[in-house]
């Protein structure tokens, strides 16, 4: 497996900041580098919470302007990616009881996700599906929240709400389903 | 594969899948500095999903849309008269803030009526959850002033400008701060609302209605509201008038903390006054429902403060249990319940056994022990006991919070009485009459059964630790270890030993925190 080539990092908490910071002040132009940075994590988070591909879209667009209105809110205290996705978090709560109101649910269609990409790794859509379709809903979102977008455990805890030991031992059997899932898958291919 | 390849590949799965929305974005946050404030996009997104889904939901989205437009520029046009320069632009934050926290502004709910003159303050209410806010109105129910009364509150109002807007959109502007700053939410959901009126009877239906709107509100955002709503009677004790002075509160919270510590006297009103409205709800009872306290008949309530970012009576009783090294069925009296101690929630767990009687204090929050309290049930002072006994002497005193402190203590003595029954298979079946066995095989047999799958002896190994843990109807105990570069983690089977799952990382992998 490739080790992370220098744009997959995990945005350092320093750089973020530091353009939510710009973006507090006005400075437009810090949304560019902040959007490329980031938009991985956010985008990456409400598709495996709403499996719906637009839905996401829009949970992202509208997570982004909203950083950019709200930026004067935030208190530099180091964890920037745990503010953004907790406005993503929301946005995503709001869009599942829109759809509520509507009284019908979307065909998931994450999978289209695939369709406009340039030629990926085929490794990629046997992992994206083992989390979309073996993993509970709140397995997936601790997962990808850690590995995704960055956050630590007890940023996790805290944003859903559960303690800390509830996100390391489910973390732990997460990881351990995948591990499971993905070598099963494997041979069955072989 | 180890934890970070597998965080890796699916870091890289879900990497560049989102098509380039930038664009889009900046036009977006371009508008939001100019004059004009158009249709957000998801209102746009809303509407196409409604074409495709048929003629009558395109129907009424349209209305609606028509509705908070057309209210939108009504707001906009009285807000331009009055406003001069800056102010003007914080009423478009404003409508931005309404749109951001709201799923559908319906128009109906902002006051209709013309602006009209009126500058006698007819009701003063608070709202308290942690930031205290307080709203004056007229008697038509506009907004004379909106004013944070502490530093958490000024993040919430912001530069939001109330002024002559009507009492229900101010209050649902300011909940949309509240939730999307994080002060209310699915596991924050408590609220205190005190209205202040000339007249008591519009107080109270004023009351009424607010606690109903904010329920809603609430509800758009998937939380269930627990809405403490009051009353204030113009004759407001001197007493609490001057505990709000003291504590630098509101006078609403004040009669809470005053209601409170009348009732029962374990909490001083200094104590309660640092308390949020959630925690306040929690110990007093007020939500929960039993039959309700005299000294709290001046509260309305709906719904129920939330104790869900707690561990839980279970996990609560679990860890006490596990401390003391016994099982649920070893005991009797057993008993928990939520309080403030030690400056923080904990739950009280106290159980007997036929030789001793247990009081835990366990966090609330992260289900370490506080305190440990045992007694000899025959009031004699505890002397030395056999197996868990001893352990457990030496885990009172040197206890220093974390569940399964006193493992380490664990003799040898223990295992040959517990290991007796279960191994052969039995299920379910209590030995009765003796203090501390149980069906359990007991931590011993635990760690060995994960030693020897492992393939090390118990001096091979750093770090030994068992846990007793009960989950999904299953009893199992979680051992880890560290050897040779690795960390082990185990769950087996209480009952008979089998090892049911295992796990290895490099130590240089953990993440931590």
């Amino acid at each position: 497996m490739n080790s992370l080539s220098a744009e997959n990092r995990i945005p350092e908490p320093d750089l973020t900041e530091r353009l939510l910071l710009r973006l507090s002040r006005g400075e437009l132009a810090a949304m560019t580098p902040l959007y490329e940075t980031v938009k991985d994590s956010v985008f990456g988070y409400a598709l495996s919470v709403l499996k719906h591909k637009e839905d996401a879209e829009d949970v992202t667009h509208d997570c982004f302007v909203s950083v950019y209105r709200t930026a004067s809110t935030y208190r530099p205290l180091g964890k920037p990616m745990a503010w953004i996705i907790t406005i993503a978090r929301n946005l995503c709560l709001m869009k599942i009881r829109e759809r509520k109101k509507f009284a019908e649910l979307p065909d998931e269609d994450w999978q289209t996700v695939f369709e406009d990409t340039r030629r990926r790794d085929p490794d990629d859509r046997i992992v994206l599906e083992a989390c979309m379709k073996e993993l509970a809903d709140e397995e997936r979102e601790i997962l990808i929240l850690h590995a995704v977008s960055g956050l630590k455990h007890r940023e996790i805890a805290e944003l859903l709400g559960i303690p800390l030991g509830t996100v390391l031992s489910k973390y732990r059997r997460t990881l351990a389903k995948m591990n499971g899932y993905l070598t099963k898958g494997t041979e069955e291919h072989e | 594969m180890n934890n970070t390849e597998l965080e890796n590949r699916v870091k890289d799965a879900y990497s560049g899948l989102a098509p380039d929305l930038l664009p889009d974005i900046l036009a977006d946050c371009e508008k939001q500095n100019g004059t004009v404030i158009p249709m957000r996009r998801t209102d746009d997104a809303a509407m196409e999903a409604a074409e495709r889904k048929g003629d009558a939901a395109k129907e009424t989205e349209r209305n609606r849309d028509a509705a908070e437009t057309a209210e939108r520029k009504r707001v906009t046009a009285e807000a331009s008269e009055r406003k001069k320069s800056a102010g003007g632009f914080a009423w478009r934050r404003w409508l931005g803030g309404i749109a951001a926290a709201l799923v559908l502004f319906v128009g109906g709910f902002a006051g209709l009526n013309g602006y009209r003159a009126a500058n006698g303050v007819a009701s003063r209410i608070t709202l308290d959850v942690n930031p205290s806010i307080e709203i004056t109105v007229n008697a038509n129910e506009k907004v004379l002033a909106v004013t944070p009364l502490n530093p958490d509150a000024e993040k919430i109002v912001g530069t939001m400008d109330f002024k002559g807007s009507s009492l229900d959109v101010a209050v649902n502007a300011l909940i949309g701060s509240l939730v999307r700053n994080g002060y209310l939410s699915e596991v924050k959901n408590s609220i205190l609302v005190s209205v202040d009126a000339k007249n008591e009877a519009d107080g109270k239906s004023l009351e009424e209605r607010l606690m109903n709107e904010i329920n809603a509100i609430l509800a758009d955002s998937n939380i269930e509201g627990a809405i403490l709503g009051q009353t204030l009677s113009k004759n407001a004790e001197e007493s609490t008038k001057q505990l709000a002075a003291e504590q630098n509160i509101t006078p609403g919270k004040a009669a809470l903390v005053h209601a409170i510590a009348t009732k029962s006297d374990r909490y001083s009103e200094e104590e309660l006054a640092a308390l949020t409205i959630q925690e306040l709800m929690l110990i007093s009872g007020l939500s929960s429902t039993q039959e309700s306290l005299t000294a709290f008949d001046s509260f309305q309530t709906t719904g129920q403060a939330s104790s869900a970012a707690y561990i839980g009576r279970d996990a609560a009783i679990k860890a006490a249990l596990a401390n003391a090294g016994l099982a649920e069925t070893a005991v009797y009296d057993l008993e928990c319940e939520l309080d403030w101690e030690y400056g923080r929630m904990v739950y009280e767990v106290s159980f007997d056994t036929a030789e001793y009687e247990y009081e835990y204090d366990i966090d609330a929050t992260t289900g370490a022990v506080v305190k440990v309290d045992r007694e000899r049930a025959d009031g004699r002072g505890s002397g030395s006991a056999t197996g868990n006994g001893t352990t457990q002497t030496n885990g009172a005193n040197g206890l220093s919070g974390g569940v399964g402190a006193a493992t380490g203590g664990n003799g040898g003595s223990a295992s040959g009485s517990q290991t007796s029954g279960a191994v052969s298979g039995q299920t379910g079946s209590n030995v009765s009459g003796q203090t501390d066995s149980t069906a359990y095989i007991g931590r011993d047999a635990a760690k060995n059964a994960a030693l020897a799958h492992a393939g090390f002896t118990a001096s091979e190994v750093r770090d030994l630790d068992c846990e007793f843990e009960r989950e999904a109807g299953r009893a199992v105990y979680e051992v880890d270890f560290e050897a040779g570069g690795y960390e082990y983690d185990y769950d087996v089977d209480a009952l008979t030993g089998e090892v049911l799952r295992f796990g290895r990382e490099a130590e240089n992998d953990r993440d931590g925190d």
